[in-house]
């Protein structure tokens, strides 16, 4: 009893010195930089009285909470019928990465006119934690064995006992971990939201915060969201721990299970099919994609001037005259801004995979991270850019640092997972003949890792897209990133949705490409023979 | 089961899983099927338990179609990996078959099997806290809960070890003897197949067929004694001729090929 | 109390609340699209309805918080907001791609726009002082940079454009040697924080364009309903604004405690943005025709050097003629 007691405070104990450790290097560095440290941050916090984030933060969570809510709702009215007629799964699995790959950014302004209310604002919110919670929920629907399911049928059970009694119990602690990681990022969502107008909030707190040249406000209020966000993660924690404790011992990858969500890929044995495969797959995704826009902007009756139709846009990039500067403008930019994209996208993989190589070598320093991971992951960045900005300037070194806090998470964690499930044997085998941990790194967890790494990669591509696009609206000032904000600011609205379609189909392909990259990664590692 | 043939389409080629099968289990006996992987022992199983429906020919139990037993949850089951829901306690791990069939689960009745299968003390255990063998013992409790007309055991013993896999063996024996429920295990265990067995029902692959019906003539009850009786060898013996003949022609014949 | 006292009041009491339902039912609701988050720029609207100017011109308005990412054309095309603070520059941009929107007042007679910068730093106070210096300019208002660089005849390339948003860090960091801004609000902000700073005014260097334009969709003036509706608006708004200019205080004690409570607003700050905003608002112009006047001079500057920029601006964009109603009095309700 005492040691399991003990078992369970250890992580209580690493996270607070983790986030001990976290405090007292910031206190140091704000003596080195021009930023306000901790210190500075209670003080400020204690004069404006906590009553003022507080209740900005109930404001900004009265939008983030429903939409978190209503994306774990919609997640599970596709999922469900995605694993009752599994021919439905890929098609609502690449409405989910659409929805994940739409640069929210570009899409406020249509939100803000067809919403009322706090709707644009929960919108935002819902979309930057659909696409979790869908893998979520689909990988969970999965995680069953096919005997359990059979066992219901053989015992005389219907299909809806099979779904009550073991699919939907068996999704619990994949559920619950997608709800998880998607809480803070519906807390950033709704922020996000509030720049496109709101009465009261953490954002609007942000802003004028900002405007004022209220530095140590700024990063207070970005503590305060990153408190809020972290509280969500920590509450979710605690009562999927609670509710699937009989899971606590069994893996959980939800990058690696999406990939097996895409099925198709490794159906055929014979290359031509796999191609028409590809390719009846490619038509399906671009029809699906093409009629959402459609119904979409039919349903919420948007006023012609700002929803542009598929074919508008096909008109603006085609036209006689006008056509070719524009498709060689929208090129140039994409240029522009595959590059960032790379930038940060190696940024993050490079920093997530040492990290992860060094937490295996010293394990200390896995639990230390855990803090600062953290937090990055919950700060909002449009706050937190510039300030990054200050320190890096406006070069290539705020794209990669931008690049890497928004990619390193995904690849950090995944790697670093894939390390853990290192088969006992393979190790023991290693030690054996004498070998030490980093003859273990290279000669099998490395090798074995490479499946996580495109995983990790796939889950990265969207992002790195995301954070390119940020670092060049608010830092470089090229790219798509700012053309798209400028098109915003010219009212040149087919300029907008042509970019915005550039834009994610150019993420939704990358997706693909490094899906495609890790089913090939997958067959070389197990020697042709499928998962 | 008369004239049962099944057919999977895998990748472009069909594969014959099972071709023009008969079988006759007589009531209240234990039959085993045993071959080598691959020779559609699994398929067989499935069929009987109304998963799966055979292309040609059909299959009654009791005059009923397998479906229909299903249905009326007359089947218990087990499977090689226990497929205990993790979420459960043991007890309630047991109820399953009861509350699919939505009958009151009887209190004394769960304990019983509890105790028959040598739980007791762990009824609330979950599965995580429990060896492989005690899973597989809670699986075999499960499968006999909804008291079921016929018991399928598909390798339920195959990723144990010698010693918990006799145990288990008098278990079932010790089961069936006070409730002689008529049951079809699969394995590939000679030596499990003779001792458990009023009947060995050799078969081979490709295609999947029975090749020879062996009957055991051991006396009841029988006892870790007889694994080393002359009797006991002898018909291992038989079976493993049966069993390689075979196994040594597809062999040859797949060398062939190659 | 006895019996026939508490049946009187009753009868009163319900009386009181049917005639409040009455009133209430006759409201037209209405709203309101700010240019900003709630600031002193909504002053004149938040005393409008604290007082309830809004109220006895039959109006339920609602004011519409807007945002740094958020265009505010496209919300009063979509019927969302009847009518929105703008810029001009953006008005004409819209309907160069197919907005229908007109001009029916302008807040500010003069431009806000400066160039802001710091005594410590590169203090610039002509447009010449720009070259060869860094300059942080907003994307939303990169047209009127241009325009006022031609207007001074300054070559673009001799000055680096950076690209900035609300947030003045930069300037401060020296990232940036000039912040576009707002005379009313940066300037206001930097000065509040400790900052002595020097300004190059748009206005007074030739960008003589109006500012805090309000507009409106074509057909609302078209449609007799919404016509009404914003004749009504206008003559409440125009006296939430003499309030708010004759009492500078006032206008930012209901922006920091009422409006934008509880969002970290600085009274201090906000009421001297109210006092700047006062110079913005009136000139010889407004003492003749009244808040929001555009006259034929202005509108004649604006559609210039608009076009200037190279926007297809036209002077049948602007009408005062729903300020012309407001002003009349009792024409319609």
């Amino acid at each position: 009893m005492t040691m399991r007691r003990y078992s369970n405070l250890r992580p209580a104990l690493a996270w607070g010195g983790s986030f001990g450790a976290v405090v007292l290097l910031w206190q140091c560095a704000a003596l080195v930089v021009a930023l306000p440290g901790p210190l500075a941050i209670m003080r400020r916090i204690g004069t404006d009285g906590p009553a003022l984030y507080w209740n900005a933060g109930l404001a900004t969570l009265r939008c983030a909470l429903p939409g978190w809510a209503g994306a774990t709702v919609a997640a599970a009215l596709c999922a469900l019928p995605a694993t009752m007629w599994p021919v439905l799964a890929p098609g609502l699995f690449q409405l989910g990465v659409m929805s994940y790959c739409l640069p929210s950014l570009a899409i406020g302004p249509v939100l803000m006119i067809v919403l009322d209310g706090d709707g644009p604002r929960i919108m935002l919110a819902a979309l930057a934690s659909f696409f979790t919670m869908l893998v979520g929920t689909m990988t969970g629907l999965r995680a069953c064995s096919p005997s359990q399911t059979l066992l219901v049928t053989a015992f005389g059970g219907t299909a809806l006992q099979a779904l009550l009694r073991v699919r939907l119990h068996a999704a619990l602690p994949a559920w619950f971990a997608a709800l998880r990681i998607s809480a803070p990022a519906s807390v950033l969502g709704a922020m996000v939201g509030e720049f496109l107008g709101a009465e009261h909030g953490l954002g609007v707190l942000l802003i004028n915060a900002q405007q004022s040249l209220d530095l140590s406000r700024t990063c207070a209020v970005t503590l305060v969201s990153a408190a809020f966000a972290g509280v969500l993660y920590a509450g979710v924690g605690i009562v999927g721990h609670a509710c699937t404790h009989w899971a606590r011992d069994m893996p959980l990858d939800l990058a690696r299970d999406s990939e097996a969500l895409r099925a198709g890929w490794t159906a055929g044995p014979n290359r031509m099919r796999v191609l028409l495969h590809g390719a009846g797959r490619l038509a399906g995704t671009t029809a699906l994609a093409l009629g959402a826009w459609w119904l979409v902007l039919r349903m919420s009756g948007v006023t012609p001037y700002v929803g542009r139709s598929p074919y508008d846009v096909l008109l603006y990039l085609t036209d006689g005259a006008e056509g070719p500067p524009r498709i060689s403008a929208i090129a140039g930019e994409l240029g522009i801004t595959l590059q960032d994209m790379a930038a940060g996208l190696v940024g993050g993989i490079m920093a997530g995979l040492v990290l992860a190589m060094c937490s295996q070598l010293w394990p200390p320093l896995h639990r230390l991270l855990a803090g600062p991971v953290f937090i990055m992951q919950a700060i909002p960045l449009i706050a937190t850019t510039p300030l990054l900005i200050l320190l890096f300037g406006r070069g290539e070194a705020i794209v990669v640092t931008v690049g890497t806090i928004v990619t390193f998470f995904p690849v950090f964690v995944t790697v670093s997972q894939s390390f853990a499930q290192t088969p006992r044997t393979a190790l023991a085998l290693i030690a054996a003949n004498g070998g030490g941990r980093v003859d273990a790194l290279r000669r099998v967890q490395l090798p074995a890792a490479l499946p996580s790494i495109f995983a990790a990669l796939r889950i990265a591509a969207p992002l790195a897209m995301t954070g390119a696009l940020i670092a060049e609206w608010l830092a470089t000032g090229r790219g798509m990133g700012y053309m798209l904000l400028n098109a915003v600011s010219m009212s040149d609205y087919d300029g907008l949705w042509a970019r915005v379609t550039v834009t994610t189909t150019v993420s939704m392909i990358l997706y693909g490409l490094v899906g495609l990259g890790e089913v090939v990664a997958m067959r070389a590692l197990t020697g042709g023979r499928d998962r | 089961m008369r004239g049962v043939t099944r057919t999977f389409a895998l990748g472009v080629t069909p594969v014959v899983a099972l071709e023009a099968m008969d079988l006759d289990v007589p009531a209240g006996t234990l039959v085993s099927l045993l071959g080598p992987s691959g020779c559609g022992k699994s398929t067989l199983l499935r069929l009987f338990a109304g998963l799966d429906v055979p292309d040609a020919g059909s299959i009654l139990i009791d005059g009923r179609h397998p479906g229909d037993m299903r249905a009326s949850h007359q089947i218990g089951i087990a499977f090689q990996d226990a497929s205990l829901l993790p979420w459960r306690s043991v007890r309630s791990n047991i109820c399953l078959p009861l509350e699919l069939a939505r009958r009151p689960a009887d209190h004394h009745q769960i304990q019983g099997l509890i105790d028959m299968v040598g739980l007791s003390g762990f009824e609330n255990a979950l599965p995580a806290q429990l060896s492989g063998g005690m899973r597989q013992r809670v699986a075999i409790a499960r499968a006999l809960a909804a008291t079921p007309a016929v018991l399928l055991l598909d390798e339920p013993f195959g990723a144990l070890d010698e010693v918990v896999r006799l145990h288990l063996h008098l278990e079932l024996q010790r089961i069936r003897a006070a409730r002689p429920v008529t049951t079809v295990l699969v394995t590939h265990t000679i030596a499990e197949a003779v001792f458990l067995s009023d009947q060995v029902v050799v078969m081979a692959s490709r295609p999947g067929r029975a090749v020879s019906t062996i009957a055991i003539d051991l006396p009841y009850p029988r006892t870790p004694a007889m694994l080393r009786s002359a009797r006991f060898h002898e018909l291992c013996d038989r079976c493993s001729e049966v069993l390689f003949a075979n196994v040594a022609g597809t062999a040859a014949s797949a060398g062939m090929r190659e | 109390m006895n019996r026939r006292g508490f049946i009187s009041s009753c009868i009163a009491g319900s009386l009181a609340i049917s005639t409040r339902a009455f009133a209430e039912t006759q409201l037209r609701p209405c709203s309101y699209q700010l240019s900003w988050i709630k600031n002193f720029q909504g002053a004149g609207e938040y005393i409008a309805l604290a007082k309830g100017f809004f109220r006895e011109q039959g109006l339920d308005v609602t004011l519409l918080a807007g945002g740094p990412t958020m265009p505010h054309e496209p919300v009063v095309m979509s019927g969302k907001a009847l009518l929105a603070q703008t810029m001009p520059d953006n008005t004409v941009m819209a309907n160069m791609h197919g907005a229908t929107l007109k001009v029916i007042g302008a807040g500010y007679q003069k431009s806000p726009f400066c160039i802001a910068s710091l005594l410590s730093g590169h203090p610039m106070r002509t447009p010449q002082d720009m070259i060869g210096r860094r300059i942080g300019v907003q994307s939303v208002n990169l047209v009127v940079w241009r325009t006022f660089l031609r207007l001074n005849h300054i070559d673009p390339a001799s000055i680096t454009v950076v690209p900035v948003q609300f947030d003045m860090a930069p300037l401060i960091a020296g990232d940036v040697d000039g912040f576009f801004g707002y005379l009313n609000d940066n300037v206001v902000h930097l000065e509040v924080a400790g900052h002595q700073t020097a300004v190059v005014p748009f206005a007074r260097f030739g960008y003589t364009v109006m500012g805090a334009t309000l507009v409106v969709r074509a057909d609302s003036l078209q449609d007799p309903a919404r016509r009404a509706m914003l004749v009504s608006f206008m003559r409440a708004d125009i006296q939430g604004w003499q309030a708010a200019i004759a009492d500078p205080a006032l206008g930012a004690d209901l922006t920091v405690n009422t409006f934008g409570k509880g969002n970290g607003l600085d009274l201090k700050a906000e009421e001297q943005s109210c006092r700047a905003s006062n110079d913005l608002m009136m000139d010889a112009n407004t003492d003749s025709k009244g808040l929001f006047w555009m006259s034929d001079a202005s509108i004649a500057d604006t559609v210039r050097i608009l076009r200037l920029g190279g926007l297809a601006a036209s002077p049948d964009m602007f009408t005062n003629e729903i300020l012309v109603e407001a002003r009349q009095g009792a024409t319609t309700r």
